[in-house]
Parts: structure tokens; sequence; C-alpha cells
């Protein structure tokens, strides 16, 4: 089980990336690189969690999981599925989005409607975007590392919360700037 | 008539291709060649290009289908996999040590083709790479119905038993073959079960088995240079896109890749797979799990065909086990089909398929 | 004229017409003669309507040795026109079953051959179910399938033919002829035929007598190259295919092109030689296909009939016009299943099939389409909503952005959940540019429609309560996707108050999240001033008044045209307020006071600003204005050092958008002021200058407020 706080904060921020062997989990990670960040970035790849023991020790703190679901390959999601009953709940507070690759293909084994229906009751919000065309994994990691910038805390105007409050349910956002 | 087939070889030619396939080809002179290269219609549609050349073939004497049949393999050599091959094996050769030459075994051919076939049928014959690319050119006998010849292809590397074929009616397959046996002078021609479009992985396969012996592991590691091919063995590409690696990346399950690696590694070697396109097996075995007994009868084995295909089925397979997707390590089923040299299979239970080879 | 000349080629035809029994061939000199003789003619100029009527019959009947009837046939060359007796008489021959197998596909093919030619179809198109039967003919079937496929018409696409056609596909698998016929079935009476048709064929109908076609048709050009060139353009000009060779081309064009071309059976030879008048059919209406200018379509447009391929309307501006004054429901609702199911083929199921441009085609003449028609259509609203839950953000924005913006006015709640929410999702992970094109477009939303669809709404909405008192209402005019009782109940000033509250929201989020961007703030202001002018440039009888906190934090923005921008917003805001207060007390609201409620927010947020640009009060604690407070901004935090005293902080010329200003201002020291604080004696004089670089808003703003001395005009 991963949680988000059972670890000393650390000056790099750490995203997990999760996805099944061949989504492109090393490009997007590249990629993200790539992107502007003011912050240092610490990417780690996985195929599933549980993450593998050996490595306990030295891993840091993680700030922010992506799920990859291949939207072509039947195992993907399901691994993703797997694989979330190993991610502490508090994750789901702004804290881990799925990414939803090669929705522009005929041949989907996943039903789209079962993705939303995820996400929707793990509050976790979902990028859709290829991860095998250049332009469109350049924009996912672009939107994932603004994600990241808000829900790690480095910017002062919002957190992880604020994001969950937005992206997921911003119709029962009451608005906590006006009067009344 | 031949300016017509040299047309359609011809054209089948990418253009930029068309010149060093003329050059290669003995039968221009180099006057000639030089003479195209100048003219205007090198830069032109191939169309018209392809229509020169055939004026100037046209004119010489000696322009006939065997020159044409020559030019034909030497397009066919650009691109061998436009075809696909199948392997048949020799048995019982008499000649042992004869010298080999193309010219006197396209007489022979030529010789007994005219027996079994229609006397127009032509044969031309090429030296590559070590080996004699053969082309069959066969009218069908003269009582029968007209079709159209057909060509029929065949690689052979003189002094093994192999010979590679494409595919060719079943209607002439016997006399085909009769031709043969008494060509290269043997008693049996047996098919290997070994098909498909990549002429260098089926001759490296086919004589990898001879070599070593039915037993003995295929393993390209340990070959550093090939015997018969000019390709030198090449490293996978994907482990060098794999250090790539920026050190703000981490694989969290780099521990569980290296092993699989290491195990793969040790079945296939490090270098890339013979090219084979498909493999199939026809499985015919009892069911064995105990726990579900209940859905199969036990006695009555499961007839079905799996079939592998893909552009190459062998690093297809290795790939699946270095992603996670196929337990490992493989069944031998799977890794053994390089050093058995074969891509169609028959998985029986061992009783079945004695009694089997009894019967034949 | 030939036939007082006695001309060999009268005597070979009457020779041939005159033999009551089969001729030998064998040394028959006069046979020879008389073939060689009608084939020089046939070959060179053609033969007239006449002699291709008399030698059908020779040919057909079967009298003479096969081989001579099929060069007759071969021959049968017109030089003008064919009558269409003689292809009726060949067909008669062939259900005679007289002649050979062999000549009866001849006659088929030769039927195929001069088809254009023909100078009249109806009568044939008569025996269309005769000719169907000979489909049981399998040697006959190709040729046959491709004469049925020229003649095919709407009416003859019939349940019975469809099953016998599958039937025949069942027994000898997929072939392209039968393929290429059922496909014109398919393309009559789509709900017919429910089988999915496999489009692997290059062509369905190979040119089977290419050199017999050519020659017909050098002849053809020969004997009259005025009327064939005439007949082209005018083909050409109507209806860029007729055959099956176009067939082909148009197929390939389909992989592109997703909008159908016009297609029809209705003959373009008739057209030609007949003309408008005669094309009036039966039942007195005209094809769409032959209107072809605005004048013909001025001519017939009672009568006007819709093509059968609704989707050809978003390439067509002419039938654009005809769909948009029709009140036809029928052509309404066949449009809008066309346009669901395509593009729920483009955006949902198949995107990547045709390839990137192929979407964007469609999606750029439907876009110009619906800035045509000025309408949002219901359809593409719902397909909008399911496309944006998918969408990455990326592809074809502006066009999505556009269609967005035409959306129809629907219940607040729906329109949330199906494209407001969905939309702010992608919005809030998104780059600025991203935002500020959502902003932008949100904008133009709204613009739309209050300007426009709030229009259509009312006018559904007095249709409907009309309608339930008389039986005889008439029609919504405007409108022209609407359904009966479909339309649902709510007010428009609902709408748009939610919708700006929600806007206001995303803004401040955006606001909130980026650093101030000025494309940002200039793209929320725009919003805000299109809120503003609602009342006074579409004539809305209410105004929205977004919530002040937006306004608030735009004042600390470091823009300069920001602050400008903002003060002239909220002085226009008074002056909507001011002037309904007008129309109120004359009545000519109709005793609407549903704007007032936030008379007193603005009334509160115009103080504010006020007293934070103007008076150096921006910390007042009195009862009215605590609204800076509301913010977590309280004086203490404010750094001592800096030596200002922290309520003049945001006064005009100690805010730091204007600081730029400010110093200018002091360095060419018209008043001989060394300090910013000094300003405060010549405060009129700064905003003069401001005024001169392009900032009027805050001298508006003032004047708007302070002239009258009291700060709350409206209460």
């Amino acid at each position: 089980m991963i949680h988000p706080f059972n670890k000393k904060p650390e000056k790099k921020t750490a995203i997990l990336i999760v996805g099944s062997e061949g989504v492109g989990k090393h490009a997007l990670a590249l990629d993200m690189l790539k992107t502007e960040h003011p912050f240092e970035l610490n990417i780690r790849t996985a195929g599933c969690l549980p993450l593998p023991a050996e490595k306990a020790a030295d891993r840091p703190r993680l700030d922010f999981i992506c799920f990859v679901i291949d939207i072509t390959k039947p195992d993907s999601f399901k691994i993703v599925k797997e694989s979330l009953q190993h991610m502490d709940i508090s994750y789901c507070l702004g804290k881990a989005c799925l990414v939803v690759s090669k929705v522009k293909n005929s041949h989907r084994s996943t039903p789209l409607e079962s993705i939303h229906d995820l996400a929707n009751r793990l509050s976790l919000q979902v990028v859709f975007g290829d991860l095998e065309d250049e332009t469109e994994r350049l924009h996912v990691a672009r939107r994932l590392v603004s994600t990241l910038h808000l829900s790690a805390g480095l910017q002062c105007s919002g957190s992880a919360p604020t994001l969950v409050n937005c992206v997921i349910d911003f119709a029962v956002q009451t608005d906590i700037h006006t009067a009344e | 008539m031949e300016a017509d087939f040299l047309k359609r070889y011809i054209g089948k030619c990418k253009t930029s291709d068309i010149l060093s396939v003329l050059k290669k080809w003995s039968f221009l002179s180099s006057s000639d060649i030089s003479h195209l290269e100048s003219s205007e219609t090198i830069k032109g549609p191939k169309r018209n290009l392809v229509g020169f050349i055939a004026d100037i073939c046209s004119k010489r004497d000696n322009f006939n289908i065997e020159a044409v049949g020559e030019l034909d393999l030497l397009c066919l050599q650009i691109k061998p996999s436009k075809c696909i091959w199948s392997c048949y094996q020799l048995e019982e050769s008499n000649d042992e040590d004869e010298a080999f030459d193309p010219i006197q075994l396209k007489q022979k051919l030529r010789k007994h083709l005219g027996l079994y076939f229609d006397p127009r049928s032509s044969v031309s014959t090429i030296l590559h790479n070590g080996a004699v690319w053969m082309k069959l050119f066969i009218s069908q006998p003269r009582n029968q119905k007209y079709q159209a010849p057909r060509s029929v292809y065949l690689i052979h590397y003189p002094h093994t038993p192999l010979i590679l074929m494409t595919g060719h009616r079943a209607s002439i397959r016997e006399f085909l073959f009769q031709v043969l046996l008494n060509c290269f002078n043997c008693k049996k021609l047996s098919e290997m079960k070994l098909t498909g479009r990549h002429v260098d992985s089926l001759v490296e396969l086919a004589l990898n088995r001879w070599c070593q012996g039915d037993f003995s592991k295929f393993r390209y590691e340990q070959v550093q240079r090939r015997p018969l091919s000019e390709i030198l063995p090449r490293k996978r590409k994907v482990d060098e896109s794999e250090e790539e690696l920026d050190p703000n990346i981490t694989c969290e399950n780099e521990g569980m890749k290296k092993r699989r690696k290491e195990m793969l590694d040790k079945v296939f070697g490090t270098n890339t797979q013979p090219v084979l396109e498909k493999v199939d097996f026809k499985v015919q075995v009892r069911f064995k799990d105990t726990k579900n007994l209940g859905i199969a009868d036990p006695d009555v084995p499961i007839t079905c065909q799996v079939k592998f295909e893909g552009p190459s089925v062998i690093e297809g397979i290795c790939n699946l086990g270095r992603c996670g997707m196929a337990k490992l390590p493989l069944p031998p089923h799977l890794t053994r089909i390089t050093s058995l040299a074969k891509n169609h299979f028959v998985l029986a239970d061992k009783g079945e398929l004695d009694s089997k080879r009894k019967n034949n | 004229m030939s036939l007082k000349k006695k001309n060999p080629l009268n005597d070979a035809v009457c020779y041939l017409v005159s033999a009551d029994s089969k001729l030998k061939i064998k040394g028959n000199e006069a046979l020879h003669k008389s073939l060689e003789v009608i084939e020089r003619t046939a070959t060179s100029s053609g033969l007239s309507p006449e002699q291709i009527l008399q030698l059908v019959d020779v040919a057909a009947s079967g009298k003479q040795a096969e081989t001579v009837s099929k060069k007759l046939i071969k021959l049968l060359i017109p030089a003008t026109k064919v009558p269409e007796v003689a292809v009726l008489k060949a067909i008669s021959w062939i259900c005679t079953n007289r002649p050979s197998m062999t000549i009866q596909c001849l006659l088929v093919r030769w039927i195929i051959v001069v088809y254009d030619y023909i100078d009249g179809r109806d009568r044939l198109h008569g025996l269309y179910g005769l000719l169907f039967r000979f489909l049981h003919f399998h040697s006959m079937l190709p040729y046959m399938c491709q004469l049925l496929y020229f003649l095919t018409r709407r009416e003859d696409v019939k349940l019975y033919r469809v099953r016998q056609l599958l039937e025949l596909q069942k027994n000898l698998g997929s072939q392209p002829y039968l393929t290429g016929l059922l496909l014109i079935y398919k393309h009559y009476q789509p709900g017919l035929l429910s089988v999915v048709i496999n489009r692997k064929y290059k062509s369905f109908f190979p040119t089977y007598d290419r050199k017999w076609s050519a020659m017909v048709r050098l002849i053809q050009e020969k004997s009259n190259p005025l009327e064939r060139s005439q007949n082209d353009t005018v083909l050409e000009r109507l209806q860029p295919k007729l055959d099956t060779s176009s067939m082909a081309a148009a197929r390939k064009r389909r992989k592109l092109d997703s909008i159908p071309d016009i297609q029809s059976s209705a003959s373009m030879a008739d057209f030609v030689k007949g003309g408008l008048s005669k094309l009036n059919l039966l039942d007195g209406t005209v094809p769409f296909i032959h209107i072809s200018t605005f004048g013909k379509l001025l001519e017939s447009i009672d009568k006007i009939e819709f093509p059968n391929q609704m989707g050809a309307v978003l390439k067509s501006r002419l039938l654009q016009h005809v769909i948009s004054y029709s009140s036809d429901k029928v052509a309404d609702t066949r449009f809008q299943f066309w346009l669901q199911a395509t593009l729920h083929e483009v955006l949902l199921d198949y995107p990547l099939e045709n390839g990137p441009e192929y979407t964007t085609r469609l999606l750029r003449s439907l876009k110009s389409f619906l800035d045509f028609l000025q309408e949002g259509i219901p359809v593409l609203d719902a397909v909008l909503s399911s496309y944006i839950c998918q969408w990455n953000g990326l592809d074809n924005r502006c066009l999505i952005f556009k269609l967005l913006t035409r959306c129809r006015l629907h219940q607040f709640s729906d329109f949330r959940e199906s494209i407001l929410n969905p939309l702010g999702k992608l919005f809030f992970t998104s780059s600025v540019y991203f935002k500020c094109q959502t902003i932008q477009a949100l904008t133009d939303m709204l613009q739309n429609q209050v300007a426009v669809e709030r229009l259509h709404h009312e006018e559904l909405e007095s249709y409907q309560t009309s309608g339930q008192s008389e039986s005889n209402k008439n029609k919504p005019m405007s409108v022209l996707f609407w359904e009966e009782d479909g339309e649902e109940d709510f007010k428009t000033v609902d709408f748009v108050r939610e919708f700006v509250q929600f806007v206001s929201q995303l803004c401040l989020v955006a606001l909130q999240c980026g650093k101030s961007h000025p494309l940002l703030e200039h793209c929320i202001l725009n919003f805000l001033e299109m809120a503003s002018v609602l009342h006074k440039c579409y004539q809305v009888p209410f105004v929205v008044f977004p919530p002040a906190s937006l306004f608030v934090w735009l004042l600390f923005s470091s823009n300069p045209y920001t602050v400008s921008r903002l003060c002239s917003v909220i002085s226009r805001f008074k002056f909507v307020f001011q002037s309904l207060k007008i129309q109120q007390s004359t009545g000519q609201l109709g005793g609407r006071n549903d704007s007032f409620e936030s008379v007193t927010e603005v009334n509160k947020t115009i103080l504010c600003l006020i007293n934070a640009l103007w008076r150096c009060k921006a910390f007042d604690h009195s009862e009215e204005t605590r609204q800076m407070e509301e913010l977590s901004f309280s004086p203490e935090l404010v750094d001592p050092r800096i030596g200002v005293d922290c309520d003049a902080m945001l006064s005009a010329y100690h805010h730091q958008a204007f600081s730029c200003f400010t110093y200018k201002f002091i360095k060419e020291n018209t008043f001989g002021i060394k300090h910013p604080t000094e300003i405060k004696v010549c405060k009129r004089e700064f905003l003069g200058y401001l005024e001169r670089h392009s900032l009027k808003g805050l001298n508006e703003f003032v004047n708007s407020v302070i002239i009258r001395t009291k700060p709350s005009t409206t209460k």
C-alpha cells in the first residue's frame, strides 16, 4: 500500500506513472521533463501496483500517481483497476489521475463508460490523449505538470483539494470568494 | 512477347533500382547502359523508361525469354520477400562432389523440363551470394487447356540438400518434383515445414539444423559471422533505447525486467531472431488439468490450431516475454522453434504420435 | 435524303431485314457485302435511329446465325440517338428467349453501352420489375446489375427486391456488381438495408466493353460535336457523375469527405431535352438536382423536392437556402438523423479511420452552415456533449469552440451537466491559452444565446402556449429545428444569470491558479463587457451582475489596461441599472424587477472600487464596504516599511498597475510634484493624464460616480 504522507517530504516532487508495458510511460516521462516545470521533478514508472519491495527504501514520497490506460488493450484497464486497490484512498483527493490513450481508435476494448465510471467513483481526473502521437503526448505532459504543480502544493493559491473541487465537482463548489 | 515480359518485370521495380539491375544484367552492353543513362527518359515517367529499355533489347538478336528470366531473377533479388518460400530437402543424393556450374544446371533443368512440360518452357539461372537462383518458366503440356505460363522460382545452395521454392499449382507439383529429382540426381524431395518470406532467415534456420544436428540449440550469439549471408547478426534495438535514461526517471520494475531479460537471453541469445511470419501449432492432446476435468472427456484429444502471425514471430514471442505478457520460462515448443527449423508443428501426445508414424 | 439516293447502306439494311429465314454464311456474297457496308458506315458515322430500329430486330430475333447477330449488335452504333423503342424491342426479344444466351447478354451490354444516348427512359424504366427478374440468369447477372443500377429510382427500392438481392448475394458470395446495386438501394432507402456494405471494391462495374463504348462516344462526338459539348457542360455543372467511372472517383472522394454528393436517377438527358417545365412530374415537384442557380430556385420555390442525400446540405449553399425556408419537418428530421450518424461515426466511434482532415473538413462545413443558419442544431449539441467528455483538448480546438458557441438554449442544469462541466474539467488542468480560448468561447456563447437563441426560444414558447388554445397556429418561422412539445420550459433570464455566475467562477479559478496573465485578464474583461452590454445592445430586459469578487480580484492586477477597463465595465453596469430603473418606472419592463436584487451588491462594489482607487479608503471598515475584508486582505499584513498609508495603497496614483504612469507624471513635473503621495492634490489632472494614454476607464468611472457627490445613485 502506498501512502502520500508516510514519508518525509523531499525537495524533489515525485510522480509515479503506472501502466502496462508498452503504453508509452517512458516517453511521457521524458516529455514531462522536457516541459517547463518550476520545480524539481522525479519520475518513477511501474508496470503495476503494488511496487516491488526491493526498492522501497530508496523510494521517495510519491506526491502524485498517474495511471495510464491504453484503451485498445483489455489488459491495460484491468491492471489499472487492480493497481488502484493498492493505493491509499487519500490519493483520491486530487493526487491521482487517469491518462487514457488511443481514444481515437476504432478497436476499443474498454468502453469509455467504464473508465468514466471508475473516475467518478474515485474522484479521479481523466486526461485524454494519444501517447503515441508526439504533439498529443506533449500536451498531456504539460497538463500533468501543471496539475502536479498545483496538487503537490507548490502553488500558493491552491492545493490538491482545490483540484478535486474544481475538476471533479465544480457544480458542488460553493463560491468561497463571494460574500454570502 | 519477350518485350512484354520484360516490361512487366521491370515495371515492378522501383525507378531508382532499374539502372542498377540493368548493370547487373549481363545482357546489355556498357554502351547501351551509358546511352540509357544519358537519355532523357531516365528522368521521365517509369512507363516511358521501361518502353525505352524494351526497345533497346528488342533490337538485339539474342534477345530471348531466358535472358528476360535472368532479369526477372535480378529484380526478385532486390526484394525476395515478394514471394512465399518453402524449404525442401533433397534426400539420398547420389552425386557427392561434382563440380557445380549454373550453366550446366540450366541445361540439365531445361532438358528434364522439356520431358514433362511444353518445350516452350524455359529456365534461367543466376548465381547470387553463393546460391543458385533459378526461374522455371513453365508452360503446360500441349494436350491440356491453354493456361498462361507460370513462373516457379527456386533457390539452391550447392552441396547442401536445401532447396527453397515458391508456390506453384498443385497440378504441376508431381511433374515439377520429378524434374528436380532427376536434375539433382536424388531420390526424394521432402518438405521441411518451414515457410516464410525472409530468405536469409529461412536459409539460416534450415542450414543450422543440419550443421548442428537435431538436438543442438540454435545459438546466434555464438555465431559471429554467418557463413552464407552477408548480413551480420544484429543487436536488438530495444536495448539501446532503454539505456537512454534520464536520471530523474526511475523504473520501479527494473529488477524484474533484468531478470526477465536474462532468462530470455539464455534461451534466445542477444541478437535479433530470424524472421518467420507465421508459426502454427496443430494441437491434438488430451485434457490434462485434473481440477477442471468435468469440462472435457479425458480420453478424447482436443483438436485445435494455434497460429502466431506477424512481421517476425519469434522476436514477437521474445518481446511478449520481455513485457511480462507471457509467463517465463517459456514452454519448450516456443523456445525450440529456431532449433527445429520448422514453423508448422503438430503437438500430440507421445503414444498418439508414435502410432501415427507407424501407420504412415 | 438517304432514302432517295438508294445508297448501299439502305440496300444492305433492307437485305438483312427482308431475309426471312436463316441466311447462309459460307459463300454468301450478298450477306458479307451488306455486313461490310454496315460496318463501314457504323464505324465511320454511326447509324440513324430508323436503321438501328430495323437492325435490332434482325440481330435480336435469333433468326440469323450467331456470328452475324453478334456482329450486328456490335455495329449498332448510334449517329445521334437510340430510339427508346429499339431498346424495348431488344428487351422483348430477350424475353422470348429465342436468341441464345450469348446474344441476350450482348444485347444487355449494348443497352449499357448506349445508355447515355437513349432518347427516353421512362418506358424503359417501366420494365424495371421485368428486368429485375433477369437477375436469375447467372451469365447475365453482372450486366443486368449494371443496367438496373442505372435505372433504379427511389420508388423501385422495395423490400422484396432487397430480399432477393441479399439471397443472391448469399448464394454467390460477395460480388462487386451485387454490392454496387445494393449500395444504390441503400442510398435511396437506408431503412430497408441494415447490412453493412463493404467498400473494398475499386469499382463495382468494370467497363466490360471499353473499346465499344469508346467507339460509340467517338461517333457521337463526330456527328454532333456542338450538342455533345453543351451536354457535357450542363451535365458537369449539375451533376458531376452519372456513369460508373465517376462512381469510383466519388468513392475516392468519400474517403476524404464525409458529406455526400447529390445523386439522382432523374436523368440529365431529360433535363437537357425537356427543360424544367417537363420535369414537373406527377406530383408536381422538382428534384433539387435540376436547380442550378438562385433564379431557378426562386422560380420553383414551392415545389422543390429534397435530394436523397440530406447531408449534401452542408455542401450546397442553394440547398441551405431551401432548407432554411422550408417547413418540411421530414427534411429537418432526415438531416438531423444524418448529422447525428455522421458525427457519431467521425467524432466518437472511429475517429482515426478516415484521418484528421476528414473530421476537420466536416466540422468546417458544419460551422459555415451554422453561421448561415444562425441557429443551433439539437443533435449537434448532444454529440458535442459526449465528445467533450473524451476530447483531448487539442484536436480541432478552434472549430469545436466555434460549434459550441452555437449551442441552443437549454435548461441550465442540463446544460451545465452536459457541456459546461466537462468543459470545466478540461479547463482547470489546461494551459492559460486554452483557458483564454474557453472564456472567449463562453463569451461568444453568451452573445449568441442572448442575441439569437433567446428570440428563437421565445418564439417557440409563444407558439406552444398559443398552440394549446388554437388548433390552427402559425408555425415558428425563424426556427428550423424544433419539436412539438419538445422544448423545455424555462426562462431565459434564469439561464443567463446562472451562466454568467458559472463563467465568473471559472474566471475566478483561472485567475487564482495562474499568475495574472494579461491575455487571461483581457478575455475575462471581454466577458464582463459582454455581460454589461447585453441590455444596451440586445435589448435584454434584465441585467446580470457577476460576483463582486471577480472585480476585486481584477483590481489587484498589475496591468494598467486591466484596471482601466475594469473601471469602465463597472460604470457601464451602473448605467445599465440606471436605465433599467427608468424603464421600470415608466412601466416598460412589465413589472419585471428581478434584476434589482443585485443592486445592493453593485452599489457595494462601486463603493469598494471608488474607496480603493479614489478616496484612499481601501480598507474602510464601514458597514457597506466590507468587500476587502472578505478577501482576507487586512491592513495588518502590509509591510509598514513601505511608508505609505495602507488604505491609500490602492489609490490610482499608488496602484501598482499605474506606477509607471505615476513615475512619468512626476517626471514631466507640470505641478512640481516630488512624490506620488503629493498627486493627491491634483488627482483630476492625473486622471486626465491617464486618459491621454488611452486609459479612459478610470476617469469615466470617477466622473460617473463622484460628480454627483453621492456615491450611491441607484438606491
